[in-house]
C-alpha cells in the first residue's frame, strides 16, 4: 500500500506510472515531484521548484480523471509516458478450498493460495499475460475473465475455468491494473456487441 | 461472544488512540429482531469501529481472503464475521445472512463491497440491493465519515484524525419473493439507500450513479 496505488499516474505530469517508491519516499520519475501524507488523507506534492501543494487524496485522484486509460490499455500509450503495459509481480493461485465452521455451523469456503511465483504481467492484445521467471506462462484472453477484485494492494482476476490469480506488485500500483484491465474489458466487450460493463464482481455484468 | 464483547470492549478502550470518535443516532438501532445494518466502507478500521460502538452483536460478512490464516480462519468467526466470496456468486454467503437474520440478530454489510480509494461514496453492489429486497428486513444505514482520514487504503499506517458514524432512521424495503421484482426495484433502493448513507457526510459530497439494473446481463 502506497500512495502509488491510489495515484497511478502523476497528477502533476500525468505519467502513467510515474510515482515510484525510492529511499526518499515516493516521488514521480517523470517530473520529479514527491509526494507525501502530511496529515488525515492529505497529501503533499513537493515539486522540483521548492514549491508545495497539499491537498485532499480526493482532489489528487478527480486530477487523473481525464487521462484515456482505454487508449493505454489499447497500446496506444499515453502523453508523456513511456509504461509498457508491462510490470513485475509476484503471483499466487488458489489451489484449493477449505470450509470455514464456527461450533459446528458452516459458514463457507475459503480459498488456499500455493506459493509465490515470480514473474511479469502483461496486458497485451485481447490478452492478460503472467510471464513466469521459469518461462512457463499463464494466459487470460479477456473473454474468459469473470471477475476482478482489488484487495488491499492485490489485484485478483478469476478466469472462466481457472484458479483464482492474485498479483501483488512490488514497485507498481495494483490499482493502476485494476483500472487499465476494466478499461480493456469494457472496450472488448463493446467492440464484440456484448453491451457495457456496470459491475467487475463478484461476475461481469452488463447492459445492452 | 465471550470474545466478541472482549474485543469490543477492547476496540473502545483503544478508539481515543486514534482521534475522537463521535457516535450519532444509536437509539435508532432496533432493540430487538433482525435487521441489515448497511455501512459506507472507508477503512479498514470500519468493522471494527462499527462493533465497538453498535450497542447489539453484528454478523459481519467479510471477505473470504481475510480468513486465509489460520489465526485469522480461528479468530473471525469468533467476532461474527463470515466469509464471502467476492469474485464469484456465492449463494452460501447470502443464506448464511438470511438465516442469521431469520432467526432475529443483525446482519451487517457494506453497500460498496470494498473500501473507497478516494474516501468518496462508491455505487452500491447490486448484491447488495438484492439482499436488502430478498431479507425484507429493516436497512439501518451506517455513515462512516472519517476512517478515511485515519487510515486510508493506500497507505500503511494510521493517523489521528476525528471520526464520526451515524446511525441513521431505520429504512423500510419490501421482502420481493421474485427475481423480476427485486431486478425491477434495484435502482430505487439504491438511490435510497446511498442517499441515506450520504446526508451524514460533510460537505454533502456528490451520489454515486446507481449502477444496476434494466435488462443486465450476467458473463459467468
Amino acid at each position: 500500500m502506497a500512495i502509488r496505488d491510489l495515484l497511478w499516474a502523476c497528477p502533476e505530469c500525468r505519467r502513467i506510472a510515474g510515482i515510484r517508491t525510492g529511499r526518499d519516499g515516493e516521488r514521480c520519475t517523470g517530473c520529479g515531484t514527491r509526494f507525501r501524507r502530511v496529515r488525515a488523507a492529505v497529501i503533499e506534492a513537493a515539486r522540483p521548484d521548492g514549491s508545495r501543494e497539499a491537498l485532499p487524496a480526493a482532489t489528487w485522484a478527480e486530477r487523473l480523471a481525464g487521462i484515456d486509460l482505454d487508449a493505454v490499455a489499447k497500446g496506444a500509450g499515453a502523453p508523456g509516458s513511456d509504461f509498457e503495459l508491462r510490470e513485475r509481480a509476484r503471483a499466487r493461485f488458489a489451489v484449493g478450498e477449505t470450509p470455514v465452521r464456527h461450533r459446528g455451523r458452516y459458514l463457507n469456503r475459503i480459498e488456499r493460495f500455493g506459493p509465490d511465483q515470480v514473474g511479469t504481467l502483461e496486458l497485451a492484445d485481447g490478452v492478460l499475460v503472467f510471464h513466469r521467471d521459469d518461462g512457463s506462462d499463464v494466459a487470460w484472453p479477456l473473454e474468459r475473465i469473470t471477475a476482478i477484485q482489488p484487495s488491499s494492494s492485490t489485484l485478483q482476476i478469476k478466469g472462466k475455468g481457472m484458479p483464482l490469480a492474485s498479483f501483488r506488485f512490488p514497485d507498481g500500483s495494483a490499482r493502476l491494473w485494476e483500472e487499465l484491465l476494466c478499461a480493456a474489458l469494457r472496450r472488448h466487450y463493446r467492440e464484440a456487441g456484448r453491451g457495457e460493463i456496470v459491475e467487475f464482481q463478484p461476475r461481469i455484468v452488463t447492459r445492452p | 461472544m465471550i470474545l466478541y464483547r472482549i474485543a469490543q470492549a477492547t476496540a473502545r478502550g483503544l478508539a481515543p488512540l486514534i482521534g475522537r470518535l463521535e457516535v450519532e443516532g444509536v437509539g435508532r438501532i432496533p432493540k430487538t429482531g433482525p435487521f441489515l445494518l448497511v455501512a459506507n466502507h472507508q477503512s479498514v478500521l470500519d468493522p471494527i469501529l462499527i462493533q465497538a460502538v453498535c450497542p447489539r452483536p453484528v454478523h459481519t460478512m467479510a471477505k473470504s481472503t481475510q480468513f486465509a490464516s489460520p489465526v485469522f480462519a480461528w479468530l473471525m468467526p469468533r467476532l461474527l464475521s463470515f466469509p464471502v466470496r467476492r469474485y464469484e456468486i456465492d449463494p452460501q454467503a447470502v443464506r448464511y445472512a438470511l438465516r442469521t437474520l431469520e432467526r432475529g440478530e443483525p446482519v451487517g454489510i457494506y453497500a460498496e463491497g470494498e473500501r473507497s480509494w478516494d474516501g468518496r461514496l462508491q455505487p452500491p453492489r447490486l448484491g447488495t440491493l438484492r439482499l436488502i429486497l430478498k431479507a425484507g428486513v429493516p436497512v439501518v444505514p451506517c455513515t462512516i465519515d472519517g476512517a478515511y482520514d485515519v487510515w486510508p487504503r493506500w497507505d500503511r499506517r494510521p493517523r489521528r484524525a476525528k471520526i464520526r458514524i451515524t446511525f441513521g432512521d431505520p429504512l423500510t424495503f419490501p421482502k420481493l419473493e421474485t427475481r423480476a421484482e427485486r431486478e425491477a426495484h434495484l435502482d430505487e433502493v439504491g438511490r435510497v439507500l446511498m442517499s441515506a448513507l450520504a446526508e451524514p457526510l460533510e460537505g454533502a459530497r456528490e451520489l454515486p450513479v446507481v449502477a444496476s439494473a434494466q435488462a443486465i446481463r450476467r458473463h459467468d
